[in-house]
């Protein structure tokens, strides 16, 4: 009977999960053809008799096997020659035809009975384009050829020291030398716009929020959708958004997205006059990306606002960000190496056991690293790569190596290649030392921050070898560089800095708890963010998941385990554990009135039983294993004195997307060690996959020089006050 | 007619050796209440949040199906509207967790468990059709079994913490010790003659079940 009813429930989820699968599918405004083409294909745009009109562009991608790293295992990941798009014409586009003085690359596209001529699109038409895996192509495929060759790039392989609209191409020299603190640079600097979700009429205007830290004192309460980029932006290099409903299907065009530059009151942020705004069309469930709007206005006070109009009523999730062209001066302080999620040594520091050493069977082509992410406010960034590389080789002499690094969320963006030649050859294997230094440019800096933050997506680095590698060791693979503190904050913050914000923020990306399967790079499921920071009176652990998945348990340890000693107590989320400590969490469970008070009315009669001794046999046992299961709908924290280590769950009833953890005491000699971060959904269930370590770096708050106007610039993108900041989701 | 039964719980009938009906579900009884504890990883492992329903549910019917195998030990038959009824506590337990108000229904369901097996102990005669009679016997089975499991949960009941997604909320071992104390005092409750004879009994039925 049991297992009837099993069955019935079974059927009736699966029915129920297939209705609300059901899309409705508005009808087409474009149409999508499939292209490839001799050439990399450049933004393109088509002519309507008076003006030129953007179309979108999708690059499609090829699946390569890729050795990752961090996770030890060889996976597969997309991989963009881009001569393979999908390119989304509208109804209107289909007899396009080129004006005759039109310049640059002309593509044509041969449909049913008709051809389309595209040209490059020129510097003022705000391009869109995105990013397609193989196996995600369902457009027909049509006959393109170039009739005049593209004299441009794809824009993400664009060399932009030579790109026609590359504002600070002059500035560049600049750049390259700016170590000292006093120099003036220029670097990208981003905003991130806070995430939408919800209801939205047909050509109702929703202007996004910017996104700032979470704190009582600092909050505007004008013009919140309004970034405040000040007198010094030189243009928007790059915006990226993302628009989901789930009313619509995937690809179809939703909405637009308005990038609006207004002159703003620099006091109050008041909007003043709108200078000017940019529309893109922005398709179901893509990531969006536009470039080069320039901000031609050095005499106002500019303000960036990102909105979204739709074309239909429905429900939408809308995020944005916009990386931003402009002068900041750089803190000394700032300076570090990060390294690449796993901590290798210099070369000059190996000894016996420490280097990381992989034997890659069969060969590949490709590494990975990450994903992880690299926050705001980075200048002069340095990759550097230093590996000994086999290569099976038959016979001498050994061909030589040529070695591409790639960034970005796919690890699409080219940075760099070079040439290595062998610096032996024994048992059929050529040897190569890689060594190598990229220097990314302020753009490359700024897409960083792109790529992590825009819907929650992390970056990762590529390594290209050009024949198959069957071992490696890698001694170094990190960046250094320096950072910049949030540009927002700069800006419009009077007050002083009242906590030290320290450590490091890592990106983890989650596997199967499990050790049967390992997800791969190309189905990353789960990105969780882990903060270590440190204010005067206490250690932070933050810890964040994105992509509709909650934080279901956290295990950490402080190292040395006295530090638990004394006074010390753990904190969730600023309040203290066990008192009013769910107050403030980002979902609350209630119970219901009549559930609790069956459930203390039961406890109150047991606990007189037990006090009489009259019940604690079989029956007591099955009465306990009743209050477990209602024990597993509330958070739970145990810590060990002995070990350090503080086991946190979530109830299963709970939606956390973020928990905290503050411990009290003294900041000098410890370490954060997390051990596991799990999170989960219905039906998911991830863990991290190695434990993080993060030091607490001793502060000297006595020191009469010391000014904690320095150490915002530890921060990534985040002030604190005396709250825990939290983002709104 | 008692002595029949309790004289051994297996006899030698024909040179073969047969275990009685009532001593097979005394110790089947262990079975069905400790099996969800051993199989709680391979059901998690499976799919997570369901297999922590389904455990639970099975959790809920192992401990219904426990109890009315105790009494079934002395009744000597099992009707099948009372094997059915533990679907009715399986379904409590099972949807307890499926939405937060609906925990309650885990305490309804033990609730659930425990009467429906008295009631089938008085139904069906073993408790001399007294529902009084049955809260005793229920009460000095507790006591005996709580005795009696005194060790395993020194060993293994103490200081534990559930982590639900890890383990199931208590030792396997530890279930199976509790199962164990209870199936024991089923039976030295069986084998005390005056109490037998005050509480319990076999159904006058039961006498023409070949047991």
């Amino acid at each position: 009977m049991a297992v009837l009813r099993l069955a019935a429930y079974l059927l009736a989820a699966a029915l129920m999960t297939a209705l609300a699968r059901a899309t409705i599918e508005p009808p087409p405004d474009v149409v999508a053809v499939f292209v490839e083409t001799d050439f990399e294909i450049p933004p393109l745009a088509y002519y309507d008799g008076r003006e030129f009109r953007p179309v979108h562009v999708a690059y499609v991608g090829e699946w390569d096997m890729a050795y990752w790293v961090e996770a030890n295992a060889t996976v597969r990941i997309p991989t963009w020659n881009f001569k393979k798009a999908v390119i989304y014409l509208p109804r209107e586009a289909l007899n396009a035809k080129t004006p005759p003085d039109a310049r640059g690359g002309i593509l044509r596209i041969y449909l049913n009975q008709t051809a389309v001529e595209l040209v490059e699109a020129p510097p003022e038409v705000v391009a869109t384009y995105s990013y397609h895996k193989p196996d995600e192509v369902k457009a027909p495929k049509a006959r393109a050829e170039w009739i005049k060759p593209p004299t441009k790039k794809p824009l993400d392989k664009e060399d932009r020291q030579s790109s026609s609209h590359q504002p600070l191409g002059k500035e560049e020299s600049l750049h390259q030398t700016s170590t000292q603190s006093t120099t003036v640079v220029f670097p990208s600097g981003a905003f991130i716009y806070q995430q939408y979700t919800g209801w939205i009429n047909a050509d109702g205007e929703v202007c996004l929020n910017v996104l700032m830290p979470d704190s009582s004192i600092f909050i505007l309460l004008r013009n919140p959708t309004v970034a405040a980029v000040g007198y010094n932006a030189t243009y928007v290099w790059r915006t990226a958004w993302y628009v989901y409903t789930s009313s619509y299907g995937v690809g179809v065009v939703v909405g637009r997205g308005v990038v609006k530059a207004w002159a703003v009151d620099p006091a109050t942020l008041d909007k003043k006059t709108l200078l000017g705004q940019w529309a893109v069309d922005l398709r179901n469930g893509y990531v969006t990306y536009t470039s080069s709007i320039p901000l031609r206005w050095p005499d106002q006070f500019v303000g960036v606002e990102l909105c979204f109009v739709p074309y239909y009523s429905a429900s939408y999730v809308v995020g944005a960000n916009a990386t931003l062209g402009f002068r900041k001066n750089a803190i000394p302080a700032a300076g570090g190496t990060y390294f690449l999620g796993i901590s290798p040594v210099d070369r000059s520091q190996n000894v016996g056991g420490v280097v990381q050493h992989y034997i890659l069977k069969p060969p590949v082509r490709n590494l990975v690293f990450g994903p992880f992410s690299l926050a705001d406010g980075y200048y002069g960034e340095t990759l550097s790569i230093d590996m000994t590389v086999y290569v099976p080789w038959g016979t001498p002499p050994c061909p030589t190596l040529t070695v591409a690094t790639y960034a970005g969320e796919f690890g699409h963006v080219h940075l760099d290649s070079a040439s290595f030649s062998a610096s032996s050859y024994n048992n059929g294997l050529c040897r190569y030392e890689v060594q190598r230094s990229v220097t990314l440019s302020p753009d490359a800096v700024g897409l960083w921050y792109d790529e992590a933050r825009a819907r929650d997506k992390a970056v990762t680095i590529k390594v290209s070898f050009s024949h198959p590698a069957s071992e490696l060791i890698i001694y170094r693979a990190d960046i250094s560089g320096r950072r910049f503190a949030e540009n927002y904050i700069d800006k419009n913050n009077s007050q002083r800095w009242r906590s030290l914000v320290l450590r490091g923020f890592f990106s983890q990306t989650l596997r199967a708890c499990t050790t049967a399967s390992l997800p791969q790079v190309n189905y990353t499921a789960a990105l969780i963010n882990i903060a270590t920071y440190s204010v005067v009176w206490a250690d932070i652990l933050a810890v964040g998941v994105s992509g509709g998945y909650v934080v279901k348990g956290v295990r950490f340890r402080v190292k040395p385990a006295v530090a638990f000693e004394g006074v010390n107590s753990v904190y969730v989320k600023g309040d203290e554990f066990g008192e009013s400590w769910r107050s403030t969490w980002v979902y609350e469970f209630k119970e219901s009135w009549w559930t609790a008070w069956a459930f203390k009315l039961f406890q109150a009669v047991k606990t007189v039983l037990d006090f009489f001794g009259l019940i604690s046999g079989p029956l007591s046992w099955f009465i306990n294993r009743v209050f477990d299961l209602r024990d597993l709908t509330k958070p739970d924290m145990t810590i060990s004195l002995d070990t350090g280590y503080v086991e946190w769950r979530a109830g299963i009833f709970d939606k956390f997307y973020q928990v905290a953890f503050e411990i009290d005491g003294y900041t000098r000699d410890r370490v954060i060690e997390i051990v596991d971060v799990r999170v989960g959904t219905d039906s998911t269930h991830l863990c991290m996959s190695s434990p993080l370590t993060s030091p607490i770096p001793a502060v000297v708050t006595r020191d009469p020089l010391f000014d904690l106007q320095y150490l915002r610039h530890w921060v990534f993108g985040m002030r604190v006050t005396y709250d825990v900041p939290f983002v709104d989701r | 007619m008692m002595s029949r039964l309790w004289i051994g719980d297996f006899g030698i009938v024909n040179m073969r050796a047969v275990f009685s009906f009532p001593f097979l579900f005394l110790v089947l009884s262990l079975v069905v209440f400790s099996f969800p504890y051993f199989v709680y990883g391979f059901f998690v492992g499976l799919d997570l949040w369901w297999g922590f329903r389904l455990w639970v549910g099975l959790m809920g019917f192992g401990h219904y199906m426990f109890l009315l195998l105790q009494i079934a030990y002395y009744a000597c038959r099992l009707p099948l509207v009372y094997v059915a009824a533990g679907g009715v506590v399986f379904l409590l337990f099972f949807l307890s967790m499926t939405a937060p108000g609906l925990v309650v229904l885990a305490l309804v369901g033990f609730f659930a468990a425990v009467a429906l097996a008295l009631l089938f102990g008085v139904r069906s005669g073993v408790f001399h059709y007294s529902w009084l009679v049955a809260v005793v016997w229920i009460f000095l089975w507790n006591l005996v079994g709580g005795v009696l499991s005194i060790p395993a949960r020194l060993i293994f009941g103490a200081g534990e913490m559930w982590l639900w997604w890890e383990q199931p909320p208590a030792h396997p071992a530890y279930a199976l010790a509790v199962g164990a104390a209870g199936a024991a005092s089923t039976s030295i409750l069986g084998r005390s003659k005056t109490l037998v004879k005050r509480i319990c009994q076999a159904p006058t039925a039961g006498a023409d079940v070949p047991c």
